[in-house]
């Protein structure tokens, strides 16, 4: 595993400037707005830590990047790595769509099926499928890039997406924490 | 005995698949000397129906021996056409020899091999006991040649092979090589590579990039437990695998991928995964792509089970899809919770980095975290920030010479929190915070003059990084 420190550190390192960069640009901002770029810049710079190596971080990438007001901000998080980076996530565009026309396809063939087994008993493991399969969707719905996953590959993604989501958020609380100290003084 | 299997091993190999047991007796020789090896010592030579003979009162005698005698036959390979079902038969000498040729369908590697340097060697009669002696007679040995006796010897020799051509083809599986799926039902076992594995292909190559990504250790874990896992169900072929040794699981695992290399040489980017069908189990290759996924997906799942805390009681899938998300879930919510706090307590999205270093914050955080042990008197020699700031840091730092102190401690608080031996640790720990200062200074603030320092390896010591995972 890669040591969660040096994670941190760079997520930090990439974090404190991006929010500098966004400070600089804007010098009055709502809270929400200031929380938005908070917490986008946290994102992307998480994602770009793990340096578009996996999945989720490219799909947060891409994602970000498609609103053009943060397409600064993720430029500059990103670093020299940006252009390949998002020529990458670019690419998962595509795959969502012939992801969803195989989903249809798949929707209309199982549709048949159910009615054909309509009459059968339900057995408990049909019912544990669809429980499964409910998670797994779900899950799909949290990890950023899911849909777009096999069941294994979206377990690994999770795993990954674990591991980033604690660092930032053990960063983020210890940040918070030393600048409320440092406003009580 | 790990030692000895692979001799075993590397002996089969040599001996080659085809060994013809022309004289029963022979293999008689083996499978009495299993039971008593001193008696083998003399007759090793001598292969005629007498030794048989002179051994058959033996047999018949122990009656515990005849239930050995079936299962240290089947640790005979045989390509013999004598492929009728096995199992231990009391009779005349003479059905005692069809007993024996038939157990000696049942290949089992560490005596095969050790029977076939007897047959090749039979004036070596010093080879017969040495290879008995490795011979292990215990119970669960025989628990398990009872299941194999039961089993359609005919085509062993195919079963034997992924598991005698295994150190010769180790850097195949190691560099990626191809993996096929085969199917190999308990009788007339064929292999079925060729259009289901096409099939799979896409599905495979996924799997094979996350195969090949992972790391070898992990394959070998999925084979450990797969046998354990398998020897648990009543499966003569699973049997057999889980009857090596778990060191063997390493030439095992390379063993099957290193058939199905030297199999196949094509395009090297395609992994296929070498499955054997479980007795009683549809052999349609659909069903075991099926199974290797499944058995993929719960090892990932495993993983996620260290991972998401408070999962290591959950069995099944969804209550662990379950938690999983939840966790997941918790550990969004924080993020968006943090960030506005982070908002409301910076104005102006100033994050004063030196300002934290400030000894007031120092302090104050000892506090709370009082796993913190080392004094605040610590000191280290710190050089000057540069104050020429790009108006976003407000210089006000009380005392530089503590800076490193408040790094030290912020950064302490992370990995107090992972890790018990925090005072032990504290003398690296200064690395870590010059490390990181220096970081975030020198990124953030594009200070000209670099921060001196000993430019010390931030990397902490593998403890502590293991107990953060």
């Amino acid at each position: 595993m890669r040591p969660p420190t040096s994670l941190k550190k760079e997520f930090l390192k990439k974090w404190i400037m991006g929010l500098q960069l966004c400070s600089s640009s804007k010098k009055e901002m709502s809270f929400l707005e200031r929380k938005k770029a908070i917490k986008l810049s946290a994102d992307v710079a998480m994602a770009s830590a793990r340096n578009a190596t996996t999945r989720w971080s490219r799909a947060l990438i891409s994602n970000a990047s498609k609103d053009d007001s943060n397409k600064g901000l993720v430029e500059c998080i990103l670093g020299p790595e940006s252009e390949s980076l998002k020529r990458a996530s670019m690419s998962l565009v595509l795959c969502n769509k012939r992801n969803r026309s195989k989903k249809i396809l798949r929707k209309s063939c199982s549709i048949r099926r159910a009615r054909k087994s309509s009459s059968q008993m339900v057995m408990a493991s049909s019912i544990a499928k669809r429980l499964v399969k409910k998670r797994t969707q779900v899950l799909k719905s949290l990890v950023p890039g899911g849909g777009s996953m096999s069941e294994f590959s979206l377990i690994e993604e999770t795993l990954d997406y674990i591991l980033s989501l604690r660092a930032q958020v053990d960063v983020m609380r210890h940040l918070a924490n030393a600048t409320e100290l440092l406003n009580r003084k | 005995m790990d030692m000895s299997d692979k001799d075993k091993f590397e002996l089969e190999k040599r001996s080659g698949d085809s060994l013809n047991y022309h004289s029963a007796s022979m293999s008689s020789d083996w499978r009495f000397g299993g039971v008593c090896k001193g008696d083998l010592v003399g007759s090793s030579s001598c292969s005629s129906a007498s030794m048989v003979d002179s051994f058959g009162p033996n047999l018949w005698d122990h009656p515990a021996n005849s239930q050995t005698l079936g299962f240290c036959d089947m640790n005979v390979q045989n390509n013999a056409s004598t492929s009728s079902t096995l199992g231990i038969r009391k009779g005349g000498p003479g059905s005692l020899r069809m007993d024996i040729d038939k157990t000696l369908d049942i290949g089992w590697n560490p005596p095969s091999s050790m029977l076939k340097g007897g047959i090749f060697l039979p004036n070596a009669p010093g080879m017969l006991p040495q290879g008995l002696s490795q011979f292990p007679a215990d119970s669960g040995f025989i628990e398990r040649a009872a299941r194999f006796s039961c089993f359609n010897g005919g085509n062993f020799s195919d079963m034997m092979n992924p598991f005698s051509i295994p150190e010769s083809l180790n850097p195949y599986s190691r560099g990626g090589g191809m993996l096929q799926q085969d199917v190999f039902a308990s009788n007339g076992l064929k292999s079925v590579p060729g259009g289901q594995s096409q099939k799979d292909e896409p599905s495979m190559a996924e799997i094979s990039k996350d195969v090949s990504s992972a790391d070898p250790e992990i394959d070998q874990v999925k084979g450990s437990p797969q046998q354990p896992g398998e020897a648990s169900k009543d499966n003569p072929e699973i049997q057999h695998k889980g009857d090596q040794n778990p060191s063997s699981v390493p030439s095992k695992n390379t063993g099957k991928h290193g058939k199905q290399g030297a199999q196949a040489s094509d395009p090297p980017k395609e992994e296929y995964i070498h499955v054997r069908a479980r007795r009683g189990q549809a052999t349609n290759s659909h069903s075991l792509a099926e199974r290797v996924r499944r058995e993929k997906i719960s090892e990932r799942m495993k993983f996620l089970q260290d991972l998401v805390p408070g999962c290591s009681k959950v069995t099944g899938k969804a209550v662990m899809l379950d938690e999983i998300i939840n966790y997941v879930q918790s550990l969004q919510r924080q993020v968006e919770f943090l960030s506005m706090k982070l908002a409301t307590v910076n104005p102006r999205l100033d994050f004063n980095i030196e300002g934290m270093l400030g000894k007031d914050i120092l302090q104050s955080r000892v506090g709370p975290s009082s796993t913190m042990g080392f004094s605040p008197e610590t000191t280290m020699p710190y050089p000057q920030l540069h104050p020429s700031q790009p108006g976003l840091i407000q210089v006000g730092l009380p005392g530089l010479g503590n800076s490193s102190d408040a790094i030290r401690r912020t950064i302490n608080s992370q990995l107090a929190a992972m890790s018990g031996g925090y005072k032990e640790s504290a003398p690296q720990l200064p690395n870590v915070w010059e490390d990181e200062l220096h970081n975030v200074v020198q990124m953030g603030f594009s200070t000209g003059a670099p921060l001196n320092s000993q430019d010390l390896n931030g990397s902490l010591p593998p403890g502590h990084m293991k107990a953060e995972l």
